[in-house]
């Protein structure tokens, strides 16, 4: 009787083995597509319900293979719902409208799949409040996967990102917003980056084989959790960008993470921010406040587990920006999981470990300024630069579900006096900050080129020419009107810091 | 019809120039400083006997003087800047002695033709490797470089046409040096015709001491070398 129960386990372990490597692999592609997870108590349906998105009051919109989404949102009001079937759809999807939702319907394993053909830059823009997009494959975009533009209350989740150039999934500049279960690679800056957000979970998101797995930049309130990312240059990153407009970086929950292996080359853009990471890199915290960092397991990252720095160390001028404080403040390490970091680290930490008679790089690494860190048991990792720290008084942040708030928040003014700056806040200032290169050239430097020649502006951003061959492409932005191109134009060449 | 077409070009490209090279342009110059024509090395060697006597005979530079290396400067970045001190855009300022000095000598070619002669022949001749002589911190002035240089003057310092912007590398330290303190104190990029010129005040003026600005030019330096 037991034996025959052996057997049966047996077999059933490799039925269920089989089926799911036809779930992973059976698909002629080698990069799974991600399959929806809920492991996670509050990860129930209704759990988004304080974004508001998704929310559908209107009608359904069908999309089928060899129509155009776009035409559908042209058609669609706020509060429908558009599905899209599986097909290839090669467009660029921009919603200015409020509470849209886009969902693709997968068939028997079959994606409706956007697909950039390497010609175009950006695969979903959204400009409108309460937008969801979900369920859609997106490939082969020079730019952005999904790029959010000052939209509030946005939901994005379970899409499958390869390969879409600069950023993958980009909030920038949203209010209260969820981005989960959503697998992303390829990406060459960052594959999830939070610019500029408040009130923002990230969770249960795969992302390997970009240059940043998941970057929290000039954000507050984030939650990163339940996440896995391996083979990036770095994994999880928290960052205080200088001469961006918004000025801090603070209270963000990094708990709960798979960081394993992040040891791919850097193939950033030679000079851009993230160019700068060294590979290696499990976690880095820059200049931010308020860190949090729980139950993570953070192993196998060559450089190092994890990286706390601030400007001078990292490099990064900011004397252009002094409202931006260069150290990472009030770092709190609970509990974690760390081992085999630090296999093959830069010359810089080699250094240190000569100093610290260590033949191995750090699982925590803590250089420059910075006041009131503190670790749980350092005992356990292998740590420079943690004498400082003092013990936590907080012992898990059990009492954190979520960072989104109960209900969906107001729309950013849109005054046309504010237009100028709105766009350049949730458009522009994701590649462009005032003093430093983030992607394109800084706006400084714009303004010497444009001095007085607002105009300028306004007729090359509609079509712009590639000159540097050292930076990415910039996209075409026709499709904001004249008037508002105008407005960030001279709001671009009006600002001081 | 090619053929026709190709004809019609070298027609155009003669009547404009007056020009006696065999080779066709792919676009009509519209603008004598944007687009400098073929000039001829021959003649443009017996012009240049009157730059030798600062600039010296194989136009590598003579600090003595304080005229910079010509030789690893882009031709198109030569003729514009010649003619800028041609027409007083450049070297007008009586306080920017140096310039003063050289847009007299740039008056002494006749006119554009003559000085796309000049260019010709400066760039028959070899590049040359330049002596270090300011210190900086490499890595800082890398950074530096990346987020107020770079956008305009390329990877590694070296020139973008496309962005209007010379190269950067080949240039004696102390001259970029100096031509950076001009941006700043206002002695150059203040003619209302220098359109690039000033571009590069606010920029200048980002270096905000003299180790940012010395670090910057280590780094511009340090590209020159042969990499690992």
């Amino acid at each position: 009787m037991k034996t025959a129960k052996r057997v049966l386990l047996v077999v059933a372990i490799f039925a269920i083995g089989i089926y799911c490597g036809k779930l992973f692999f059976g698909r002629g592609s080698d990069i799974p597509a991600p399959v929806p997870t809920y492991f996670s108590e509050s990860a129930q349906p209704g759990d988004s319900v304080g974004v508001g998105a998704g929310t559908v009051t209107g009608k359904i919109i069908e999309v089928k293979n060899g129509s155009s989404i776009q035409e559908a949102v042209g058609k669609a009001n706020p509060g429908d719902l558009i599905r899209i079937y599986p097909g290839v759809y090669h467009e660029t999807v921009y919603i200015d409208k409020d509470n849209i939702s886009l969902q693709g319907v997968i068939v028997n394993g079959e994606w409706p799949t956007l697909d950039g053909e390497k010609k175009q830059n950006d695969a979903i823009l959204y400009s409108g409040n309460g937008v969801l997009v979900e369920n859609l494959k997106i490939t082969n975009y020079k730019g952005n996967g999904i790029m959010g533009q000052a939209g509030n209350n946005y939901v994005i989740r379970n899409n499958w990102i390869v390969d879409t150039g600069v950023y993958g999934i980009f909030p920038q500049f949203g209010k209260n917003g969820l981005v989960e279960r959503n697998i992303l690679t390829g990406i060459e800056d960052a594959a999830i980056y939070i610019g500029m957000c408040d009130n923002v979970d990230v969770r249960f998101n795969e992302v390997y084989g970009n240059v940043a797995g998941i970057e929290i930049e000039n954000s507050r309130h984030a939650l990163v959790e339940y996440n896995y990312a391996h083979d990036n240059t770095g994994g999880i990153l928290a960052f205080l960008t200088p001469g961006l407009p918004i000025k801090t970086c603070y209270d963000v929950i990094i708990r709960n993470n798979y960081v394993y292996h992040n040891n791919t080359k850097n193939f950033g853009a030679v000079g851009s921010t993230v160019s700068h990471i060294p590979k290696g890199t499990g976690m880095l915290i820059m200049a931010a406040d308020d860190i949090t960092i729980e139950n993570n397991i953070v192993t196998g990252n060559d450089n190092a587990g994890i990286t706390i720095t601030d400007y001078g160390y990292a490099g990064v001028d900011h004397a252009s920006d002094p409202e931006s404080e260069p150290n990472s403040d009030r770092i709190t390490l609970l509990d974690n999981f760390m081992s085999n970091n630090g296999a093959d680290p830069v010359a810089d930490v080699k250094t240190i470990m000569m100093t610290k008679l260590s033949k191995l790089g750090p699982d925590i690494i803590a250089v420059g300024g910075g006041v009131g860190s503190c670790v749980i048991n350092p005992g356990r990792y292998r740590t420079f630069g943690l004498d400082a720290y003092a013990n936590c008084q907080a012992r898990d942040t059990r009492s954190v579900k979520t960072y989104l708030l109960n209900k969906p928040v107001t729309p950013r003014i849109t005054a046309s006096m504010e237009k100028g700056r709105m766009t350049y806040y949730g458009v522009c200032s994701g590649c462009h900050a005032y003093s430093t290169r983030l992607v394109g050239p800084p706006v400084n430097t714009i303004q010497a080129m444009y001095k007085n020649n607002a105009q300028g502006i306004v007729d090359f951003i509609a079509h712009p020419v590639h000159k540097r061959d050292d930076y990415p492409e910039m996209p075409p932005q026709n499709y904001l009107t004249t008037e508002t191109r105008k407005a960030v134009a001279e709001y671009m060449l009006s600002i001081t810091k | 019809m090619a053929g026709r077409y190709c004809f019609f070009y070298l027609v155009l490209v003669l009547v404009f120039w007056g020009c006696s090279s065999k080779e066709s342009h792919k676009d009509i110059p519209q603008q004598a400083v944007a687009q400098p024509p073929q000039g001829d090395p021959q003649v443009g060697m017996a012009l240049y006997a009157t730059c030798k006597a600062c600039h010296g005979d194989a136009a590598q530079g003579n600090k003595k003087f304080k005229a910079p290396a010509l030789v690893n400067t882009d031709g198109w970045y030569l003729y514009r800047q010649l003619i800028n001190f041609h027409n007083g855009v450049r070297g007008g300022l009586p306080a920017d002695t140096l310039g003063f000095q050289m847009a007299a000598m740039a008056k002494t070619l006749k006119d554009s033709v003559a000085v796309t002669h000049v260019v010709a022949y400066i760039k028959t001749l070899p590049q040359v490797v330049l002596p270090p002589i300011i210190d900086g911190e490499i890595k800082k002035g890398e950074r530096a470089y990346q987020s107020v240089c770079g956008a305009c003057h390329g990877p590694g310092a070296r020139g973008n046409e496309k962005m209007n912007a010379p190269r950067l590398n080949g240039l004696d330290d102390w001259y970029l040096k100096s031509q950076i303190a001009k941006f700043k104190n206002g002695t150059r990029g203040a003619h209302p015709a220098d359109t690039y010129g000033a571009q590069m005040v606010p920029m200048a003026a980002l270096l905000v001491d003299d180790r940012a600005v010395n670090d910057v030019i280590a780094y511009i330096r340090s590209t020159t070398q042969p990499q690992e």
